[in-house]
């Protein structure tokens, strides 16, 4: 696959989604086609947007935008993007962390830790947002701009700040 | 305590409240302060400030209510009118 990766022009892989999921992936996002990677009828990957698919699962559900200049990148644990979600631009989603507790030995060589990503459906994920890993956020939650999630957020919250805060449940 | 001391109770609570969110001295604030005067009264803040009354007065407004507060004195009807169903 990492071959098929610059041998298979990202145009023929484009028209293959829309062919066969009707979903609109831009020929100049690069999403790494693994096995991991599901995507639901509809999903729209703009231009410009990196999605890294083959160290753990990643699925997108159905109907769900990812605006350009995003990031989304799964490893163990797994990301889980809901249907009919937004995802705005330069947003990053990141399901994995580097461990940190031996000062002895680089950050980059200690093992990665991954408890995955969860976003339920109908989630507004503004622009340049970050979801780390373990985030978990409930139906109909809007993230506004710039904001940094790492936990549990219930349904229907308005999120803004880093750390996140609910400033609104909506109704 | 008349109707009219409870409502101006209610008023100065709630313009002490907006005083807080928008952070804003309170004194300068009035019933006629809205959007278009009180330059930190964007949506964000509008949320903010919906969230802070519903929590000092115990009440739960709805989204039509909330959605059609376009000044103070509209905030303070609403909980007034909130309170006294």
């Amino acid at each position: 696959m990492k071959l098929g990766r610059f041998l298979v022009p990202r145009s023929l892989l484009s028209l293959l989604a829309l062919m066969k999921w009707g979903c609109r992936v831009s020929p100049r996002a690069e999403c790494e086609w693994s096995r991991h990677l599901r995507l639901g009828r509809g999903v729209t990957i703009s231009s410009f947007c990196k999605i890294k698919s083959s160290d753990g699962p990643l699925s997108i559900g159905a109907g769900t935008q990812v605006a350009p200049f995003c990031f989304i990148t799964s490893h163990a644990g797994g990301v889980e993007i809901g249907n009919d979600c937004l995802i705005g631009p330069s947003a990053t989603l990141a399901g994995n962390s580097y461990r940190y507790d031996d000062l002895a030995v680089p950050m980059r060589l200690q093992d990665q830790v991954s408890r995955g990503i969860r976003i339920g459906d109908n989630v507004w994920i503004s622009a340049g947002c970050v979801v780390l890993d373990g985030a978990d956020i409930g139906s109909g939650t809007i993230v506004t701009p710039n904001t940094v999630v790492s936990g549990r957020v219930p349904p229907n919250s308005v999120l803004q700040g880093n750390p996140a805060k609910i400033i609104f449940t909506r109704r | 305590m008349g109707v009219d001391a409870l409502a101006s109770e209610l008023a100065d609570r709630v313009v002490e409240i907006a005083a807080r969110v928008f952070e804003l001295d309170a004194q300068g604030l009035s019933m006629s302060d809205s959007p278009q005067t009180i330059e930190r009264w964007d949506s964000l803040n509008h949320l903010k400030l919906i969230t802070a009354i519903e929590s000092e007065f115990s009440i739960r407004l709805r989204m039509q209510t909330v959605l059609k507060i376009n000044d103070i004195a509209a905030l303070v009807a609403a909980v007034q009118s909130h309170r006294e169903e």
